[in-house]
């Protein structure tokens, strides 16, 4: 998975977490979890958990493994665990003598080939993407070019990597890779044209209509408009710059650059006008300060000194305010952890401010949290405290549903001391009996009501008996009374809940852990915001100076100090 | 002015360039050693949780769905058939217990030789009807509703059904087949 597209998942997972959604999604994932999957059929327990795998739900994946699915599908087994964040060594699932032994269908061939290249090996990860694999879908196929050119590119193999994608067919997982590979091409090479083809290809592929999609578009847009800018052809630059919508996180980019292609058409006005668009959205944001620092300077350069001097003091004024803002927010993670003021929902006052929307559409805490996002590690750490949350989020859910289970125990062990020792089961025998009659006297009564209420009710009536009778003579048949069955499920709920608590209680520890060092890096990537912002407001001030200067140098006569005369 | 803004486009190049590189580069800071002693401890915390989530997932079926009682149903979908599946019902004794409403990634992870577990509940030893409804458009485009039923007997083992779709090779019609295990 690209790291654009793994941010795109983590960014809906964040926003999950901070509408409260977790504990639903894990409810959700444990409702699939609830299945008969211990004693069902193997050929419906293998599709149960290709169905799993292949819809990403990579935990429930794990946990429908059992130890002999684990041996003999350990490529599945290694696959689940790679895309749940588990480290992995490939050794330990000696896959090369399961790959000997048995005749891998080509998705599996895939399967091993991804854990290989996620692992960094492109080399065996190409190993097992030899051929033409026809009897995968469209979309595996496409994921299949992908990857093959993702490892051609690694390798420095540019020409393969083409060769590799002639055969995709359309779709997001093509436009990524002729993607990719524009972006090599221009890396690597002079010739700013094959970037651009395969930038084109990419956005002919990238056909379909969604967040994702959309948004690989925009930045195709944006970096052939960098192309044309940089080559020095601002027209065909501003075609792309423009299909940029205002809705995208590239629009930023794109009005900065845009306002630069204009200048370089010698369009001042619409310049600025793109510049001052920009300023809607938070400072932030790429593109957005810079745009700040090129008004005042082109109004300068221009000739409009009042215009420049007035746009560099607001420029130095807004970089103020926003240093003032970053403190504020250093201060706030110090208080309460990154967690809480960048991720998750907050009903805490003094972050109100933060959640307010003050940009063109997105809240001050979007753009921060989008930029520290943009650092790797701060990814890697907000993933791991996120699928540790969800866990625990998890045992809460479990902690809920075991109590649940035990008042329902103990209320039955309640009922069921209730009867004298000697007759409770003939008791309880009885008593259904009697249900049983009673039942078939109101049936015949309101046999003339057919398909009616009553009937509808009769009939819930008829089988909730019917279950009670055959779970009833199930714990008498296996040769346990009921009771001894009772005081068995409760002591297994009594360890489970000891288990759980501790497990909850280590899950708490860790996440604080976690949570910690996230506000420490939180922080470090904040402090070299703040250095950036300092030396924009210095530029600002700067060029504030240079301008007073030169206006008080053009207002005041110099003396020559060789020989006394005035200039 | 004509200098001017030759002077502004030769900044301006340095300028965008610089932007370009900027705004290209995600910064990354690398992990001490505390960092990796932090992620191994998070690891391990993962791998017993699932192992504990295995255990309390056996434990609550076996509470809530004994074999006596314990009815599931399933759906797969042969990869050769057109028809697009939109959505499902299904309902025992004429009372709906399940639905679904089916997105691209349910299709194609069905497609791929995925079978996914539609409902699981109880119901009494005895005959009992089971109905699925299925809504859909055919290799044709129109938009069609048929349903399929079958009667089965549950006795004492666990019922699992499973609803195959398929198609009919030449005519392209979809089938609807129902297996018991």
């Amino acid at each position: 998975m690209s790291v654009g597209i793994m941010r795109l998942f983590s960014q809906s997972l964040c926003s999950a977490f901070q509408h409260g959604k977790v504990r639903l999604l894990v409810s959700a994932t444990l409702i699939i979890f609830s299945s008969s999957l211990f004693s069902m059929p193997q050929t419906l327990k293998n599709g149960l958990l290709e169905f799993e795998y292949e819809r990403n739900r990579y935990l429930a994946t794990l946990l429908l493994l059992d130890d002999k699915d684990r041996n003999e599908k350990p490529v599945l087994y290694a696959s689940a665990l790679q895309a749940f964040d588990m480290p992995l060594t490939l050794e330990r699932f000696n896959l090369e003598s399961h790959v000997e032994q048995a005749n891998l269908a080509e998705k599996d061939k895939f399967r091993l080939a991804l854990l290989h290249i996620e692992q960094g090996d492109c080399v065996t990860g190409l190993k097992y993407l030899k051929g033409k694999a026809l009897s995968l879908d469209a979309s595996s196929q496409q994921k299949r070019a992908y990857y093959r050119a993702k490892c051609f590119v690694e390798l420095g193999h540019d020409e393969l990597a083409a060769q590799a994608l002639s055969r995709a067919l359309s779709g997001e997982w093509a436009a990524h890779a002729y993607y990719n590979l524009a972006m090599e091409y221009l890396a690597t090479s002079k010739n700013k044209k094959r970037a651009l083809v395969a930038l084109k290809v990419a956005r002919e592929l990238n056909v379909k209509n969604g967040g994702s999609a959309v948004e690989l578009t925009n930045r195709i847009n944006l970096n052939a408009g960098k192309v044309y800018l940089d080559s020095g052809k601002p027209e065909l630059a501003n075609d792309f710059f423009n299909e940029i919508p205002l809705s995208s996180r590239y629009v930023t980019e794109g009005l900065y650059l845009h306002g630069f292609a204009k200048l370089y058409q010698n369009d001042f006005r619409a310049a600025a006008q793109s510049w001052q668009a920009n300023l809607k959205h938070a400072l932030i944001s790429p593109g957005v300060a810079e745009s700040l620092l090129a008004l005042p300077l082109s109004y300068d350069q221009s000739g409009y000194q009042t215009q420049a001097l007035e746009a560099y003091i607001d420029a130095s004024k807004r970089f103020k305010k926003e240093l003032k803002t970053l403190t504020d927010i250093k201060n706030l993670i110090k208080k309460y952890s990154a967690r809480e003021v960048l991720i998750e929902d907050s009903d805490r006052a003094e972050l109100q401010w933060f959640l307010n929307k003050t940009g063109a559409k997105n809240t001050q805490r979007v753009a921060y949290y989008d930029f520290v996002l943009q650092d790797e590690q701060v990814y890697r750490n907000i993933k791991l405290v996120q699928e540790l949350s969800s866990l625990d989020a998890g045992l809460g859910y479990w902690l809920d549903q075991l109590g649940v289970h035990e008042k329902a125990v103990k209320a039955r062990q309640k009922t069921l001391n209730g009867f004298p020792k000697a007759i409770k089961k003939s008791k309880l025998e009885t008593r259904l009996s009697q249900s049983q009659i009673r039942f078939e006297t109101l049936s015949k009564t309101l046999a003339q009501l057919k398909g009616s209420e009553a009937e509808r009710i009769l009939a819930g009536l008829s089988s909730r008996l019917e279950i009670l009778k055959a779970k009833s003579s199930a714990s008498n048949a296996s040769g346990k009374g009921l009771g001894k069955e009772l005081s068995e499920q409760r002591s297994e709920m009594s360890r489970l809940k000891k288990s759980v608590s501790t497990a909850q209680k280590r899950s708490k520890a860790t996440l604080r852990k976690l949570d910690k060092r996230l506000s420490e890096l939180c922080i470090e990537r904040l402090n070299s915001l703040e250095a950036r912002i300092v030396g924009h407001k210095e530029a600002a001030e700067l060029g504030l100076v240079t301008i007073l200067e030169r206006v008080a140098r053009s207002r005041t006569k110099r003396t020559n100090l060789l020989n006394g005369k005035s200039e | 002015m004509r200098s001017a803004l030759l002077s502004i486009l030769e900044s301006t190049r340095t300028f965008i360039l610089t932007l370009l590189l900027a705004l290209s580069f995600s910064h990354s800071s690398f992990g001490t050693p505390s960092d990796d002693a932090l992620n191994k401890e998070a690891e391990a915390l993962k791998q017993e949780l699932i192992k504990l989530n295995q255990e309390l997932t056996a434990f609550e079926q076996k509470l809530l769905y004994p074999p006596e009682v314990q009815v599931s149903v399933f759906l797969s979908l042969s990869d050769k058939t057109t028809f697009r599946l939109d959505s499902i019902e299904i309902s025992v004794d004429d009372a709906l217990v399940a639905s679904h409403l089916y997105q691209e990634d349910d299709i194609s992870a069905l497609k791929t030789g995925g079978v996914q577990q539609l409902y699981i509940g109880s119901v009494a030893p005895g005959k009992h009807k089971l109905s699925a409804s299925f809504n859909g458009q055919g290799a044709s485009g129109s938009y069609f509703r048929r349903k399929k039923s079958l009667t089965f007997t549950k006795e004492s083992s666990a019922r699992y059904i499973q609803l195959i779709v398929s198609e009919s090779p030449g005519v392209g019609e979809p089938l609807f087949k129902v297996k018991q295990w």
